[in-house]
């Protein structure tokens, strides 16, 4: 289904067609350069606020935790190494969100990307829409011991699946509301998985 | 318009690159160093220009240009220095270093690009206030020895500690200054110009003889910065401290131990003392030799304690200090017997400075006034000869039948002729073990060519490059180079490759050579499965290796940010080429996944290598 969902939907993000109608190339390099820099700015801020939690769990336990609540998100491990305390996985979008979490999440940021780019692209801003097609999700997870067990940190990135166009920037930041509801989807199915480990 | 008070610099709201000058924050005879803005980063940076006014000046158009054609070799060489030192200095990675963040050519200079420190000296902490505590001494000098530490596992020595070289921020933290860009490059063509500062020098440095200097080159102008914040002045200077020897048989240096009595702990005066010992192979060896001495493990004080208050009483303070027993496996403390071992090397000595007398009047005070020389702020000027090849006969402080020849010489010992090498100078001391290519190989980084195993210190590469230009075939006859230390090494002795990194082979070389043959064959697995122990017990090339082998595997995945943290861990033990390869991959991650990386490394080191390498869940699934 999801596949079918991401089918009707153009293009990634907000470069839909109509934008590609409206704009020329150079207006719609510098409004995905205006886009990555106007969401690093509210990412920053974010993962300031949300991104990094402390649990009173080992570092080995979190880490398990961790590998298996974002398994159970559908996400894939691409890297991990306990000694330095580092997770990277990844799946294709909307993953770790659910077609309907994405949808919802990025109505919510619509108005931020059409006041990011409508410098950039005029009118055509009101049309775009956030897709997640052609785009993955990758996910950082690390874990440094703490005073008070481990703390662990989430980084989140958007990675294209297609082969870059020369000279085009490529997405980057996930939306802020995409963001806090993929973060805290995450903790709290690594908090249940931890639990859960903790109690066996 | 220029400050007036500096009128070569150039004047404020000049544009260099992305920087903006502000104003000067002071001027050396080798070159300005402004307050400017980067518009980039919007931060503010040091930035110091070469601009030896002796030989230079700028011109109308900003420019620098050697004062006449006859300038033109010595200030190419001056600028050549100034580069060599400031990609030196931008490989430490290091809290308690001065961080060089750039360096880049222009109005026919050069520009190092430093992070902007906000303090004082600790010279002028110590004209304000005389004295300071001993936890408060101890708070700066720890931090400082980390420094220093790093500098000499890379294979350098600074040569030039003293307290105007040693800034606490406002935090209290110290950091090391001043790593004497170009220094050495002046003077007239068969003199060699020495810059020494009086007190803080030890006697090796007078010689001007690379191979006797070392990391207890440095132990002593620590030594002395300390003896300067214990005593409320600065040591005699070490000629001065040579000539009393000569005609008392005593030193007549009072000692930290007399002069710190009831104030500071007796450790930590011992200490001072061992580290101002008149000959260097009395002195501590290392600095971690030093710092058992000092510092009992349990009681290292913070660095926020460094500057501590201006009314702090020093006596409360040394009540505090324990006592730790010596380590055994060292070589007891001398005490005065150094005295009788440095007579003989001092009558050399002081037959060196009557010759340059003779040949050099009105430089050539040395010897006769160096016993006042200790009252002066300025570092006093040497010119020595530069020679030609002759017999070596590198004074030995603590070998009578040696030196008790040397007076007879016509000749000054070649070590006294021999111009230093660099400021910032690898630290040597088995010239046999230096020369070992397999040794070099070890300690040079896989990232670097091992067919040039030299590259591992870049300063030193130019030093050894040299002998293949015109002026080093004929040494005697130009302006200073380096490469006159090549020319001036004894037939005797095994090739003085005096600016190589001295190590010796360590036992898990062959594993690093494998997993440096694993990775040349692009097998990055098995380059990590050999590599992962030896960084998590704290190898920093493994650590490097391991970044290399991260990177090489990235391929599309995300290995970039575990490559990252490897580099970092590796570069902050100062593995040469860590910080580099660590910068270049930084623009691929977000400033997000950045500062995640930075947490690791941050709590690498709190780790204990067990607990790093028990890692059960390893590599890609």
């Amino acid at each position: 289904m999801r596949h079918s969902f991401r089918g009707q939907l153009a293009m990634a993000l907000c470069l839909s067609g109509l934008l590609a109608g409206c704009a020329s190339d150079q207006e719609k390099i510098d409004a995905i350069h205006a886009l990555n820099q106007g969401f690093q700015v509210e990412y920053e801020k974010l993962l300031v606020e949300k991104g990094t939690r402390t649990y009173a769990a080992s570092r080995a336990e979190a880490f398990v935790a961790m590998r298996v609540a974002l398994a159970q998100l559908g996400m894939r491990t691409e890297q991990q190494d306990l000694a330095i305390g580092h997770l990277a996985v990844a799946a294709n979008a909307p993953l770790p969100l659910t077609d309907e979490e994405w949808r919802i999440a990025s109505q919510a940021d619509l108005p931020l990307l059409r006041k990011i780019i409508s410098p950039y692209v005029g009118v055509a801003a009101n049309f775009v829409q956030f897709e997640p097609a052609g785009l993955e999700v990758v996910i950082h997870a690390t874990f440094v011991d703490s005073a008070k067990g481990s703390e662990i940190s989430l980084t989140v990135r958007l990675r294209e699946i297609a082969a870059a166009r020369s000279g085009w920037p490529r997405r980057e930041y996930v939306s802020p509301h995409v963001l806090t509801l993929g973060i805290d989807k995450i903790f709290t199915t690594f908090e249940r998985e931890l639990s859960a480990a903790q109690r066996r | 318009m220029a400050d007036e008070d500096f009128p070569d610099a150039l004047p404020a709201r000049y544009r260099l690159h992305w920087y903006v000058v502000e104003r000067v924050l002071g001027q050396g005879g080798f070159g300005i160093t402004y307050l400017a803005h980067d518009t980039n980063l919007d931060r503010r940076v040091a930035i110091k220009e070469y601009l030896p006014t002796e030989i230079a000046r700028r011109r109308s158009d900003a420019s620098a240009r050697p004062r006449t054609e006859t300038h033109n070799e010595r200030y190419a060489w001056g600028l050549e220095r100034f580069l060599a030192e400031a990609r030196t200095l931008a490989r430490f990675d290091h809290p308690n270093i001065v961080r060089v963040l750039s360096v880049f050519e222009a109005n026919n200079t050069a520009y190092m690009v430093m992070r902007f420190e906000e303090g004082e000296d600790l010279a002028t902490l110590l004209d304000r206030r005389g004295t300071v505590p001993e936890e408060q001494l101890i708070a700066c000098l720890l931090p400082i020895l980390d420094g220093l530490q790093l500098i000499h596992a890379s294979g350098f020595i600074h040569r030039d500690i003293k307290p105007e070289n040693i800034y606490v921020r406002q935090d209290g933290s110290p950091v090391l200054l001043d790593f004497g860009s170009a220094r050495q490059s002046f003077g007239s063509p068969k003199t060699m110009t020495i810059l020494v500062a009086p007190g803080y020098a030890p006697l090796e440095q007078y010689y001007g003889d690379p191979k006797s200097q070392g990391p207890w080159t440095d132990i002593y102008g620590l030594g002395a910065t300390c003896y300067r914040a214990i005593a409320g002045r600065a040591p005699l200077d070490a000629i001065a401290r040579a000539k009393g020897v000569l005609g008392s048989t005593r030193d007549i240096l009072q000692t930290a131990s007399e002069a710190g009595k009831g104030r500071y702990s007796e450790p930590l005066l011992a200490a001072v003392d061992h580290a101002l010992q008149l000959s260097e192979r009395n002195r501590p060896q290392s600095v971690i030799e030093w710092r058992r001495e000092i510092s009992p493990p349990a009681s290292a004080p913070t660095v926020a304690e460094c500057q501590g208050s201006e009314t702090a009483t020093p006596a409360a303070d040394s009540a505090a200090r324990t006592s730790e027993p010596r380590d055994p496996s060292r070589p007891p403390r001398s005490g005065r017997p150094y005295v009788w071992g440095t007579v003989a090397g001092v009558l050399a000595l002081t037959t060196a400075a009557a010759y340059l007398g003779s040949k050099f009047r009105g430089t050539s005070e040395i010897a006769s006034t160096s016993a006042d020389a200790s009252l002066h702020a300025a570092p006093v000027e040497i010119p020595v000869v530069t020679r030609a090849s002759s017999p070596v006969a590198t004074p030995d402080l603590s070998n009578p039948t040696l030196s008790e020849s040397a007076p007879g010489r016509s000749e000054p010992p070649s070590s006294a002729a021999a111009p230093p090498v660099a400021t910032i100078v690898p630290a040597v001391r088995d010239k046999a073990q230096a020369a070992r290519p397999e040794v070099l190989l070890s300690r040079v980084g896989a990232e670097r060519p091992r067919t040039v195993p030299l590259a591992a210190a870049p300063g030193a590469a130019k030093v050894l490059d040299r002998p293949s230009s015109p002026s080093a075939a004929a040494p005697s006859t130009s302006s200073p180079s380096p490469s006159s230390t090549l020319a001036l090494s004894s037939p005797s002795l095994p090739a003085p490759v005096a600016s190589v990194p001295t190590l010796t082979r360590r036992p898990h070389d062959e594993q690093l050579e494998a997993a440096e043959a694993a990775l040349q064959r692009g097998d990055t697995l098995a380059a990590v499965r050999i590599l992962e122990p030896l960084a998590s017990e704290g190898v920093a090339q493994a650590q490097a290796m391991m970044g290399r082998a991260k990177e090489a595997r990235s391929q599309g995945q995300h290995s970039d940010f575990e490559a990252y943290v490897w580099y970092s861990i590796a570069a902050r033990v100062g593995e040469m080429g860590a910080a580099a390869a660590r910068d270049k991959l930084a623009p691929k991650l977000q400033p997000a996944e950045i500062r995640q990386a930075e947490r690791i490394v941050e709590r690498w080191k709190l780790r204990s290598p067990s607990t790093a390498s028990n890692n059960p869940e390893k590599g890609s699934p």
